[in-house]
């Protein structure tokens, strides 16, 4: 029942939100975002109480004509996903509270979106995954096109073939599986076919699944897009891409893609592991070579997806661990950073690096968060960063030590290139008069800040609930390494 | 057999009614003798009835094609029949309309390949005038010249394959053919010669590569309600009457002209979706879309049996509503009458009316294929047809076509939405309660099929 909530009732917040005065958007998003975090609080005070809760779980004939059935659940590894989403709604919702003109659009379209993303993480069924996974797509779209940058039309075009391309391949890749197993589209009776296909079947079948994902993470050579993307859209859009969207491809590295082609994915480990870490480097180097802020901070983000993607394909315990906590962190820290840059952006009217400067002396407040999520970007020891970016090298080192080391070198440039960007933006000369940032965005930033310092301390608080379930999940596959 | 009736007899009632004096409520007997139509439909469902000395057959599929046909057609007048009615000679168009429907439901009832010839005579020959109907319009005439020409020229070519198939079988009967093609007699040369006619001229009609060079032009020329009749009524009747054509004589796949109409069908997809994303008219544009439509639709024709005919049933329902959807909002956008239409009218349409822009959208996004709109399960019935019969060229096709139909679908929508209106136009499209009623309803019926696509397949089902 409760995950039937979770879906169901942000579909209804993106309907209601247009209906109700204009005055009162932000208080009812809030006030809903609020609700949807009790939701979730009660989910995992369930599944903490027992893992197999009925309230965890609901399924329904839907299509029967080719048995497709309504069939949501949440796991150990959905609840992470789904709590990182209540977490962030509100923090996404709530950003630059006057600078939008039809809120109320906006916030339908967000609130269209979550639901969308509740789905994609719950869904145990093929088709039903597959439709909420296009269904986020379409407001997504005109988030970024409606209110995005001067480059939006072409950005948000390229963005969308992109991932529709991805998509249909997907679609295809599932009907044939759907149509090699047992008339159902469960994901269990799905891994079966699969299993059972031979293994020129399943390259098919694994390359046309991987291209949907490893365009939305993205990975090298599918990640035209991002950046374009990224720093066109609204601030609202770039944070549910880079927090939310990106984790979607993940998932389905990790739920839909791996155990779906067992053969096909170890004939391919190596090179993909080896083409994550290349896209770990390729995207440090981007991300050095960048004097625009969004831009770094997008070629930033595509490092650490890939090298999630990474320690997903390396398919063991530390390196699957080491990404769900990552997904979940690296949500956080990056929804900092991007609200770090809007502001600064916002200030100076700057986006450029090499132009800014002297801002500590201003906002020292702000330079003071600010700088703390850069560390925790960075993965320095006691921030949310360290503990699933140490298993994910950890995992990596396991798999093949030189290639731990090459992708190591992405948190020195990562330190390299974060630092440098601060020092450029915040010490030396002052450049601005700018007045320091306002209380609401200091309460923001302070949340967010907190999480990180949360979860670095205690990284055991995210681990304890998804661990067990990873367990039953990895062993029936632990074969493939 | 019973609708044949009604709509002829409406038809002969709508000549005589100015005659007669009971033209104001022709249009209210057109509307009720579609409903009865369909409400007559149920008494003989699922009973196998012959008729005309066993020319035409009334059973389960010509019963779901004329149910949802029907269905579309009041669809049609709910959405157009005002527009039509505001016409001075709109009992002309109505009975032009119930001919043309004598027609089509001919069409999808035939056994016997006279009448597939006297059913596609009687579907065309209104639609030749109708597509000419506004008269003072010289586009309009051209494209009713230009469709008379090729029609006449597809019905004489159809005429020629009827009589090639009659030369090396002996019947027109296509139980008999089928007998024939059954136990594995060897047909003559010309047996061939008359099938890869017959298909052409089925092709014309569909307007699939190669034959689909008129499309445009007519759909272009053509007021919109006519274009969208045609689009969407004429486009089912005819695929559904090739899709009899081959039930009823090779019962499934067609072995070599198979390969034929996968060519066509794949061809289609591509070609068809390729030259529509640089056209820049929206009415030629979605004609090159419904090019690419009609290929998916043949995808049903190809795979044939049970599940291509309710594939067919679902994608021709759900692309008909869509149609109607898109071209109601045309109707409503392009309202200089200089047929320079190009997508930049839709500048701003999201500012100037939101619910015209968000119709549209919901109808193009359908067409395009997105979740959980009815247009994407109908691509994904047609798909997992074309899958389970291992056809993986018409996949291959049928996913990059709909990859390029997104490209133009999204250009109406960015104009739509992140462009400003040119300075010269209306800033306030204003809208009556109907209109709104009318896109509120069908944009709603698309999501609530998409949501249950349950829904068509229990109330129609092959």
């Amino acid at each position: 029942m409760l995950t039937n909530i979770l879906i169901l009732f942000p579909l209804i917040f993106a309907l209601l939100v247009r209906i109700v005065p204009k005055n009162l958007v932000w208080s009812f998003s809030l006030g809903a975002s609020f609700l949807q975090i009790i939701v979730t609080a009660l989910a995992i005070f369930n599944f903490m109480d027992s893992a197999s809760h009925p309230s965890l779980y609901s399924t329904f004939p839907w299509i029967q004509s080719i048995g497709a059935k309504w069939s949501v659940a949440i796991d150990g590894l959905s609840i992470v996903l789904v709590g990182l989403i209540s977490l962030l709604l509100p923090l996404v919702l709530v950003v630059r509270r006057n600078a939008i003109d039809e809120v109320h659009n906006l916030h339908s379209l967000i609130w269209w979106m979550a639901g969308a993303m509740y789905g994609v993480f719950m869904a145990k069924d093929g088709l039903l995954f597959y439709t909420f996974w296009e269904f986020s797509l379409i407001p997504i779209y005109f988030i970024c096109l409606k209110w995005g940058d001067r480059d939006k039309i072409k950005t948000t075009l390229k963005f969308f073939l992109y991932t529709l391309a991805g998509s249909l391949a997907m679609l295809a890749a599932l009907i044939y599986l759907y149509l090699n197993g047992s008339g159902s589209w469960d994901i269990q009776d799905l891994y079966q076919a699969g299993a059972s296909l031979d293994v020129t079947a399943q390259q098919w079948v694994f390359w046309g699944l991987f291209l949907a994902f490893a365009i939305k993470i993205p990975i090298i050579p599918f990640h035209n897009w991002q950046p374009d993307t990224y720093s066109s859209a609204p601030l609202q859009g770039t944070l549910l891409l880079s927090t939310l969207m990106g984790k979607m491809g993940l998932w389905g590295l990790l739920k839909w893609l791996v155990p779906m082609t067992p053969l096909a994915f170890t004939i391919n480990q190596n090179g993909l592991v080896i083409l994550c870490v290349v896209s770990v480097v390729y995207a440090s180097v981007m991300a050095l070579r960048q004097d625009e802020l969004k831009r770094l901070l997008a070629w930033s983000s595509m490092a650490h997806v890939s090298l999630m993607a990474a320690g997903i394909f390396v398919w063991n315990i530390s390196g699957i661990e080491g990404a769900m906590q990552q997904m979940f962190n690296h949500g956080i820290i990056t929804l900092g950073l991007f609200y770090c840059a809007a502001l600064i952006i916002n200030k100076t009217g700057e986006t450029k690096i090499s132009s800014l400067g002297g801002l500590r002396a201003q906002l020292p407040a702000f330079a003071g968060f600010f700088i703390w999520i850069i560390m925790a970007s960075i993965g320095l020891p006691l921030t949310s960063g360290f503990p699933g970016e140490f298993s994910l090298l950890n995992a990596l080192f396991q798999y093949q030590p030189l290639l731990a080391a090459i992708a190591g070198l992405s948190t020195i440039l990562g330190a390299v290139y974060m630092l440098r960007a601060y020092h450029h933006m915040m010490h030396g000369m002052s450049k601005y008069n700018v007045h320091d940032i306002h209380q609401n965005n200091k309460a923001l930033l302070a949340v967010g800040s907190l999480l990180i310092l949360i979860f670095g301390l205690g990284p055991t608080l995210l681990t304890i609930v998804f661990e067990s379930t990873l367990l039953d999940f990895f062993t029936p596959f632990s074969k493939l390494q | 057999m019973l609708q044949l009736m009604i709509f002829g007899g409406i038809g002969l009632l709508a000549m005589v009614s100015e005659v007669l004096g009971f033209s104001r409520i022709m249009s209210l007997l057109f509307r009720l003798g579609t409903l009865v139509c369909i409400a007559s439909l149920f008494i003989n469902y699922g009973l196998d009835i012959t008729w005309f000395g066993n020319m035409m057959v009334e059973d389960r599929f010509s019963q779901a094609f004329i149910l949802t046909t029907c269905l579309m057609l009041a669809t049609w007048t709910f959405g157009f029949g005002r527009k039509i009615g505001e016409d001075e000679f709109r009992n002309d168009y109505i009975a032009l309309f119930s001919f043309s429907m004598v027609g089509g439901v001919m069409m999808l009832s035939y056994t016997n390949l006279v009448m597939l010839f006297l059913g596609l005579e009687i579907l065309s020959i209104p639609l030749y005038v109708l597509v000419g109907s506004s008269k003072r319009n010289l586009k309009s005439n051209e494209s009713a010249f230009k469709y008379f020409l090729m029609g006449a020229f597809a019905s004489g070519i159809m005429l020629f394959g009827i009589a090639f198939l009659y030369g090396a079988t002996g019947t027109f009967d296509l139980h008999q053919m089928s007998m024939q093609a059954q136990t594995g007699g060897s047909f003559p040369v010309f047996f061939h010669v008359g099938m890869v006619l017959l298909i052409f001229a089925f092709a014309f009609k569909m307007a699939v590569v190669p034959f689909h060079f008129w499309a445009p032009d007519v759909y272009e020329g053509a007021p919109n309600a006519m274009t969208v009749y045609m689009a969407a009524l004429v486009k089912t009747f005819a695929i559904a009457s090739a899709f009899r054509f081959f039930f009823l004589v090779f019962g499934g796949e067609a072995g070599i002209y198979s390969t034929l109409l996968i060519g066509m069908s794949a061809v289609s997809m591509l070609l068809g979706n390729i030259i529509g994303a640089v056209q820049d008219n929206p009415k030629r544009l979605l004609a090159y879309s419904g090019v690419g439509h009609a290929g998916f639709m043949l995808m049903a024709v190809i795979v044939n049996g049970q599940v291509g005919a309710n594939a067919l049933l679902y994608y021709s329902v759900v692309y008909s509503l869509s149609l109607f959807l898109a071209f109601f909002v045309l109707d409503k956008v392009l309202i200089h009458d200089d047929f320079y239409w190009s997508i930049g009218d839709f500048k701003g349409l999201g500012k100037r009316n939101p619910w015209l822009a968000m119709s549209m959208s919901v109808a193009l996004l359908s067409m395009a294929g997105i979740p959980p709109l009815g247009g994407f399960y109908a691509k994904l019935f047609m798909l997992k047809a074309a899958f389970t019969n291992g056809h993986y060229v018409l996949i291959w096709a049928g996913l990059i076509g709909s990859l390029v139909a997104m490209y133009y679908y999204l250009k109406f929508i960015i104009n739509m939405y992140s462009r400003n209106p040119d300075g010269d136009v209306d800033l306030n499209l204003t809208l009556n309660y109907w209109d709104k009623l009318v896109m509120g309803l069908i944009g709603s019926t698309l999501l609530i099929l998409g949501l249950f696509p349950d829904l068509v397949s229990a109330l129609i089902r092959f």
